[in-house]
């Protein structure tokens, strides 16, 4: 039996809560229990991935960096909403880890494809 | 394997997942509950959003409680009024949600 498709959507930017953290930790629950993981950012989600944030100066720890390192967790299907990233002023050059771009049709097929879908 | 689509934002903070029709594809149902509901005090936004859901075949679904709750007064053909155990009925009804 093929590994379940599991999808994890990833919508609010980061650190006004703690929705990002709180998809890091289950997107690696998932990739522990062996499932098929996709993550995508979409709405402000993009802006998880923007670079340069310094967190350190409000004494907060820069989680976002783990997004980087999902790859070694087995996790390489990580997608973004082209017209998300667009609306938001930010272009692929500014992401800390390379995603593939979708645009809503292919968002909307991505999301039938799952057994599961998981939103922050 | 069609799916449920719960919105529970509401149309002001969230109008880009009204846009995409909070991506269903045809054959899908999308429910507002919570804030969402808050969409139907506009007729000409939600209008244009049921038109395009209708276009696509994607079923939408309220919950009357959560209007009634919120004072909202709707009268859509296009749109299902439905209580709990509607939305019971519709959960067991499609193979997954996906909760906006």
């Amino acid at each position: 039996m093929s590994a379940a498709k599991v999808l994890y959507v990833i919508s609010r930017a980061p650190y006004s809560n703690a929705s990002g953290q709180e998809a890091l930790d289950a997107i690696l629950i998932g990739t522990s229990f062996e499932l098929d993981v996709s993550v995508l950012f979409i709405a402000d989600g993009v802006f998880q991935l923007k670079q340069a944030q310094q967190p350190s100066d409000n004494g907060l720890k820069q989680f976002t960096k783990t997004y980087k390192a999902l790859e070694d967790f087995g996790v390489e299907k990580i997608y973004l909403h082209d017209l998300s990233m667009v609306a938001r002023g930010l272009s692929e050059s500014e992401l800390i880890c390379a995603t593939t771009t979708l645009d809503s049709l292919a968002v909307s097929a991505l999301i039938a494809d799952q057994a599961k879908v998981f939103t922050f | 394997m069609n799916t449920l689509f719960v919105i529970n934002r509401s149309w002001h903070d969230s109008v880009w997942l009204f846009e995409q029709l909070a991506f269903a594809c045809p054959g899908d149902a999308i429910l507002l509950v919570e804030d969402a509901v808050l969409a139907l005090q506009s007729p000409v936004n939600l209008g244009s959003f049921s038109a395009k859901c209708a276009a696509m075949k994607i079923a939408v679904y309220a919950l009357a409680d959560d209007c009634l709750l919120r004072g909202i007064d709707s009268q859509y053909d296009s749109i299902q009024m439905i209580d709990y155990p509607g939305y019971v009925k519709l959960v067991t009804q499609h193979a997954k949600q996906v909760a906006w």
